[in-house]
């Protein structure tokens, strides 16, 4: 017994040390933060009638429209249209005061990064899944994890983040030179980084 | 049974080891490394909507229009616009980082007043009363001491305002910076030009408006005439390295081959009123005594004399350098005299007159001071100046305009950082920056077409921040604002009804004639447009004086500008690069220089290396260059392409990012002319 007594305590490190790295681990990583409005993009298709290029297009200019501020919201909600307590709170919180909704926007990039909409949606005919998920038929916003260490949001890490069943693509930048690659797209710094 | 000592280093060494087989240590290193790009000190732009919103950049005289993008109202990113009549969709290295320049932390931010050594902070309307006392004292003594005002980007309506003020003010004397690139009655017709022969312009690297020049550049051809090989030697079709301070004698040479082979316009020189006086000049120097004096062979001067004419329509290019300063009269006169022999003034390809924005009435010619050179001004004659060399595109020795200076003098500088003519000033009062404030843009000066466009206000500016003409008005007590006066000027073009209006959004074009009132024309150009107007073509025959009086000069120039002297045997050279001679530059413009080769640096100088191993110099060792006027400190750089016997110094942003050429200009010294870019040098290791 006594000589197996040093390779068990080893094997016992090993193991709380696998464990606690590959379970732990992955749940401590990320600070989990709920959207500042639970909004239903179900309900705004189904019941409002609305597309998603109501909200998210492209500009003429090329610009894209990103998340609607907040007077777009009051275009219809002034008043309560429904009978939900989260859009009364929305009312009062945001739209009474003018005040801009601060939604935790999980594709943010860097400051550095500079990213066209109109470039990868018109010309290389990407879908939004491809980055977004099918948020548009979704009854309410996925919690924000945000990665305690560098701060980015895990959709950005995506697969490079650990194996999380349901994990889509990521979006860091060796996401963006492996596409461009398998695309053949030329890359150069600037191209991104202006 | 308790745990001993190698158990627990047996436990913890199974914990280390199975910790590298888990994603932990390569997770907190990619996240560590992520979260350094967002430390403490760097900065955030604000979150939002992003917008394109357009404007002109008034960086340089080239007015390229820009499509800036903003968050919510923050410009985060500058680009050129597509299809721009003159930029083309180019922006410079230095305007694609415009909009840094507002947030530098060497900003004047409140008005300063010398003591001593130092500036401390005073209300404006201290500095506007200083010198509304030192005018008051002048006309009440009628002194014959001057007030002027010095401006580094003539051509806008602040200019015309700086000039009418003057005009009412006693001795008012208005003088324009020696960097300045001046709006001339034509410009050049670069899309049809044959041959451009250039004594020194940098002509592809950032000369006249860059966009225009490079779109044109696969359909004229390109003799480069510069002592250094600079990039616009480097690029063009030939290049003649020259002897520094020749540039007129080559001229004449070159003249001399046309006009014994019966090589020019006959036509264009009948037209010149002293077409005899300029042959008999020209005669003087044959190709021989050319190469003598410029040591470029005579048969390459014959051959280069042929090549400007033979790829017609040509022009000669005289422009100076951004760090090295104007060219002198002499030698301005003798390459302009080129473009009459070769026929190329008002010939399409050649140089094509050109109108102005209309004016406002109270804005004509007879109501403004004149405009003049330093040098025109007597030595200790002005006792009240005003600087405005805001956004200069090049620098200017100090000591050129101390001499002028009175022996009781206020100086006072309109400025968006403390470099420059501000740290010689009693005064710095803070102008608004780039992207600060509604300004005009002239016509690009090679531009063969009137052009007028504004520059929105993107941003805003610090409180106390007020335009130079604006300031005069304080000192005045009222007269018209800068804003009200655009507002006319734009009222003036919508009246004229000539011309049209391109939109930088759509890239659409409208005719004044259409554009419904005042206000709409105003808005079209504040939101991002141009006003602009071209000849039909050349009209008539366009009567010129070749030497214009300065035969003297011309002759003076071509002798050469360095004589020898045994004491300081090597020639030293400053030159620069538009946009970072003299003037602040965004630390991305700064980071070129400090970690690539790519610019030299305005801490160095350049020498070839058999200089380099006769003064036991060797590279990055720091040597002392010594001239009658001072004497630099610079680190060595040793180059192949430096011509032997020659110290290049550049003028431009060091290390540090800073631009203080003051040590390296003042060892130039300020020549007669107002020129400083060659002078007699000596060289020592520190």
């Amino acid at each position: 017994m006594k000589n197996y007594r040093g390779s068990l305590l080893f094997v016992a490190g090993f193991a709380c040390a696998l464990s606690a790295g590959w379970l732990a681990f992955p749940r401590a990583e990320y600070e989990r933060q709920n959207q500042p409005v639970q909004f239903s993009h179900k309900v705004h298709r189904e019941k409002g009638g609305m597309k998603c290029e109501d909200c998210h297009a492209i500009r003429e200019d090329g610009t894209f429209s990103g998340i609607p501020a907040v007077d777009k919201c009051a275009g219809c909600h002034a008043s309560p249209m429904g009978t939900t307590d989260e859009e009364k709170r929305m009312i009062k919180r945001y739209i009474e005061p003018n005040r801009e909704i601060p939604w935790l926007v999980y594709a943010r990039q860097p400051e550095n990064v500079r990213f066209s909409h109109a470039f990868h949606v018109k010309l290389a005919k990407l879908a939004c899944e491809r980055c977004h998920q099918a948020h548009g038929d979704s009854d309410s916003l996925p919690a924000f994890e945000r990665d305690r260490v560098s701060g980015y949001s895990r959709d950005i890490l995506g697969d490079n983040a650990l194996p999380v069943a349901g994990r889509h693509p990521g979006m860091q930048m060796d996401d963006c030179i492996g596409c461009h690659q398998r695309r053949g797209v030329q890359d150069s710094c600037l191209a991104c980084h202006k | 049974m308790g745990l001993g000592r190698r158990d627990l280093l047996k436990l913890v060494g199974g914990g280390a080891a199975g910790f590298f087989l888990t994603p932990v240590p390569w997770r907190l290193i990619d996240g560590v490394a992520i979260r350094t790009e967002s430390w403490p000190g760097v900065p955030d732009p604000p979150r939002g909507e992003v917008r394109a919103k357009y404007t002109t950049c008034t960086l340089c005289p080239a007015a390229c229009g820009v499509r800036a993008r903003c968050v919510v109202d923050q410009p985060v990113s500058l680009a050129g616009v597509a299809s721009h009549p003159s930029s083309a969709g180019v922006l410079c290295p230095a305007g694609l980082c415009g909009h840094h320049l507002p947030l530098l932390p060497n900003r004047v931010r409140e008005a300063l007043a010398r003591k001593g050594d130092k500036f401390q902070p005073v209300p404006v309307d201290t500095v506007a009363g200083a010198v509304a006392a030192a005018l008051a004292d002048m006309r009440q003594s009628g002194s014959a001491e001057r007030v002027a005002v010095l401006d580094a980007r003539p051509g806008r309506t602040a200019s015309l305002l700086y000039r009418r003020w003057l005009r009412a003010a006693p001795n008012g004397m208005y003088l324009l910076a020696p960097s300045a690139e001046a709006a001339a009655p034509m410009g050049i017709d670069i899309e049809r030009t044959g041959t451009v022969l250039s004594f020194g312009a940098p002509v592809l690297d950032g000369w006249g408006t860059p966009g225009r020049v490079l779109e044109a550049r696969k359909s004229f051809r390109l003799i480069q005439v510069e002592t250094r090989q600079s990039r616009t030697a480097l690029m063009a079709d030939g290049w003649l390295p020259i002897r520094p301070g020749t540039e007129a004698a080559l001229a004449l040479g070159i003249a001399n081959v046309l006009i014994e082979e019966k090589l020019y316009d006959a036509g264009a020189a009948r037209n010149a009123s002293d077409f005899a006086a300029y042959a008999a000049l020209a005669a003087q120097f044959p190709p021989q005594r050319a190469a003598q004096l410029t040591r470029i062979p005579a048969e390459t001067i014959v051959a280069a004399a042929h090549d400007f004419v033979g790829h017609g329509p040509a022009v000669a290019i005289a422009a100076g350098d951004p760090g090295g300063g104007p060219l002198g009269e002499g030698e301005r006169t003798a390459i302009a005299a080129l473009n009459v022999l070769a026929g190329s003034i008002g010939r399409v390809g050649g140089f094509l007159p050109r109108g102005e924005a209309p004016r406002p009435a109270g804005f004509e010619e007879a109501a403004l001071a004149p405009e003049n050179a330093i040098a025109e001004a007597p030595d200790g004659s002005i006792r009240v100046l005003i600087v405005d060399d805001s956004r200069a595109v090049g620098t200017w020795c100090w000591s050129a305009i101390e001499r002028k200076l009175a022996a009781t003098h206020i100086v006072v500088a309109m400025t968006e950082f403390l470099e420059g003519a501000a740290r010689h000033a009693d005064f710095a009062v803070p102008a608004p920056a780039y992207l600060e404030a509604v300004e005009d843009a002239p016509a690009p000066p090679d531009v063969p077409a009137a052009m007028f466009s504004l520059a929105g206000a993107l941003l805003k500016p610090p409180a106390q921040a007020v335009e130079g003409a604006d300031f005069l008005n304080r000192v005045a007590g009222g007269g018209a604002a800068l804003a009200d006066v655009l507002k006319q000027r734009v009222a003036s073009i919508h009246a004229s009804r000539r011309g049209e209006v391109f939109h930088y959004a759509d890239g659409t074009r409208t005719a004044v004639k259409d554009v419904k009132s005042a206000d709409d024309l105003w808005k079209a150009l504040e939101e991002g447009g141009c006003w602009i107007e071209r000849q039909p073509g050349p009209r008539g025959k366009i009567r010129v004086a070749i030497l214009g009086g300065a035969g003297d000069r011309v002759l003076e120039a071509a002798a050469g500008r360095l004589a020898a002297d045994a004491q300081f045997p090597l020639a030293l050279l400053p030159y620069g690069w538009r946009g970072a001679a003299g003037s602040t530059v965004s630390p991305i413009m700064s980071k070129l220089y400090q970690e690539s080769d790519v610019r030299a640096g305005g801490d160095t100088i350049e020498l070839h290396p058999d200089t380099a191993q006769r003064y036991g110099i060797a590279d990055g060792e720091v040597a002392i260059v010594q001239t009658r006027c001072g004497s630099c400190q610079r680190r060595v750089r040793i180059d192949e392409s430096i011509m032997p016997g020659v110290i290049q110094a550049e003028v431009g942003p060091s290390a540090s990012g800073n631009c203080r050429p003051e040590a390296l200009l003042n060892a130039c010294g300020v020549a007669g002319d107002g020129t400083w870019r060659l002078a007699r040098a000596s060289l020592r290791r520190a």
